[in-house]
């Protein structure tokens, strides 16, 4: 697959120019889009003005900053100034913020070439990206099924070799969810460590920004560009760089094995997991068993949390100062009911009500009090479970993907979330890997999650896997550019 | 496990119209979900410690520009004056 190195050796090399290398994605993002839907949008104007400012760079001798020059895709409820933000929702289907989040900033300030905005679950609820009000995106590995969500357009860009990196959110496990489905690498970033300033909120204690790469590597250096304190978001600090940090080397490495990941495991995921487990013994780690008894209480936990903040966040819309509104109205109580009615689709509906039912008085205590503190409890079993190990080592999803249109129920596709929405609860940062393909061919995916700002560690330990694996695991696709 | 009525409440809280002909469906997905949420009740854990002493810090007083009131009104689905616009009266009556 291709990597931000490649592009970087093309362009060092005069090989091609910034201009055209922009031409070339943007043109295989144009005829893949019909079947892959990775975009919601193609900022066409915006890449190869980049573009022709690296090439004038260039031309004048001057070295390359690290995502110089690099196309990539944006996930749409990433605020562009300027540019249609729409969170994959008829409630901003026409959306033009009149700022740029953080993490856009810092990557125009690398000259980043922006090629388009990421397909997505609507306002990033659904773990399938099939609620987006423009129609799901489909899996560049086998287009009869998902790309996963909520970030899976991002994921479909980079699978499918339309981009060199996404930028992704993951609230739940929106960021490696899909890069497990679609086989390449999705980063989590720890909470705070990437600033949320212009990520359109869905539940702003879950919420994190982070990269999906073909490559370990290009998940540290993008990780690398987009970190860092913001005064204009109190939750953030500042955190070391991780790229310098990667050797690759994992000799005496503690990783744990939580059983409770690996009840129930469809046979050709628990044998890939086993496998990885394997391999790493062999490349010097020790395997430590753990006990996690507080993992079957996370996907109640989390869903009632995050529930609560989105029916808070999502109290903004009401057709009056942007966004859509309605046209046909009794009085002002209905007018902003009806703009809600009409501008959300049927999942974020359903997420704000029971947000609103566990808020209300008489079941407050009951869910979210009591989710409080379960997720305070959690938060203090994992400080445990880092005292006898460096990283759990988890299957990212206790499946592969989803038939497009499966239209499972809410609870059941709740339930598929078991492994990602507990480093949400607790703040931690987690990356998953492809560790293998199932009986159909469709890409499994492995978690390592560490401890808080320990994404070095992750990383490296990601790494070491690769560089054994690589080559089986990560497919390059029949589509997209070809370098 | 959740009644008409409270999904009624609810919705009027969440200012969301129910359309008649969904309300059974949602009612049904509503109510599976809070089975699935309720598994909570069963976990005993500790109250938070909420007595911690945390000093305040605040960051100084500095003014910088900020964003213009043209921007700010520029998604407005109408706007008089520098004013945002919601009306009261839409071309239907109350049911």
């Amino acid at each position: 697959m291709n990597k931000i190195k490649d592009i970087k050796h093309l362009l060092e090399a005069r090989e091609a120019s910034c201009v055209e290398v922009t031409k070339q994605f943007l043109s295989a993002s144009q005829q893949e889009n019909a079947e892959l839907n990775a975009y919601i949008s193609l900022t066409e104007e915006t890449a190869l003005k980049t573009a022709a400012a690296v090439d004038k760079k260039q031309q004048s001798g001057e070295k390359l900053l690290p995502l110089e020059g690099i196309p990539f895709v944006l996930k749409d409820n990433i605020a562009t100034a300027g540019l249609k933000t729409t969170c994959a929702s008829r409630m901003l289907e026409n959306h033009v913020p009149i700022y740029d989040a953080a993490v856009w900033e810092s990557l125009q300030k690398q000259n980043a070439v922006l090629i388009g905005k990421g397909n997505m679950d609507e306002f990033a609820m659904g773990s399938t990206c099939e609620t987006s009000y423009f129609g799901g995106a489909k899996n560049p590995q086998n287009t009869d099924y998902v790309a996963g969500g909520s970030s899976g357009g991002v994921a479909a860009a980079v699978a499918g070799g339309l981009s060199i990196f996404g930028i992704g959110s993951d609230t739940g496990g929106s960021i490696r969810q899909p890069a497990s489905f679609c086989g390449i690498v999705g980063l989590k970033p720890t909470y705070g460590a990437v600033s949320r300033r212009g990520l359109i909120a869905y539940a702003s204690s879950f919420d994190q920004i982070g990269p999906l790469t073909t490559c370990v590597e290009d998940a540290a250096l993008v990780f690398d560009a987009i970190r860092g304190e913001d005064p204009l978001d109190m939750t953030s600090r500042d955190s070391s760089a991780v790229s310098d940090q990667l050797t690759g080397d994992i000799k005496g490495l503690r990783i744990g094995i939580a059983k409770e990941y690996f009840e129930n495991l469809p046979k050709d995921l628990a044998d890939s997991l086993q496998q990885a487990i394997a391999l790493y013994q062999s490349l010097g780690a020790e395997i430590v068993p753990i006990e996690f008894p507080m993992l079957k209480y996370s996907l109640p936990t989390y869903y009632i949390l995050a529930c609560a903040e989105a029916s808070s966040n999502l109290g903004r819309y009401d057709g009056i100062r942007y966004g859509y509104h309605a046209e046909k109205f009794s009085d002002l109580e209905d007018f902003v009911c009806r703009t809600r009615s009409e501008g959300f689709g049927e999942e974020v509906r359903r997420r704000i009500l029971l947000g609103t039912y566990v808020l209300s008085a008489g079941y407050f205590d009951a869910y979210y009090h009591k989710a409080q503190l379960v997720r305070n409890s959690i938060k203090n079993q994992f400080k445990t479970i880092f005292e006898s190990c460096d990283c759990l080592l988890t299957p990212t999803v206790p499946l592969t993907a989803m038939k497009s249109g499966a239209n499972l129920d809410p609870v059941k596709t709740y339930q598929t979330d078991i492994c990602t929405v507990t480093v949400n609860i607790a703040g931690l940062p987690a990356v998953s890997i492809p560790c293998g393909f199932d009986s159909k061919g469709l890409p499994i995916g492995m978690q390592l999650i560490g401890n808080q700002f320990s994404e070095a560690l992750i990383l490296n330990t990601a790494l070491a896997f690769e560089r054994e694996t690589a080559e089986q695991y990560i497919k390059t696709p029949d589509r997209g550019v070809k370098l | 496990m959740i009644t008409q009525t409270e999904l009624e409440k609810i919705a009027a809280l969440a200012k969301l119209s129910l359309d008649k002909e969904d309300t059974q469906a949602l009612l049904n997905d509503v109510s599976s979900i809070l089975d699935f949420a309720n598994a909570i009740a069963e976990v005993e854990v500790g109250e938070l410690n909420l007595t911690e002493e945390k000093t305040k810090e605040l960051r100084e007083d500095i003014i910088y520009p900020s964003t213009s009131v043209e921007d700010i009104l520029s998604n407005a689905a109408e706007q008089r004056d520098g004013y945002f616009v919601a009306r009261k009266l839409g071309g239907l009556t109350d049911e």
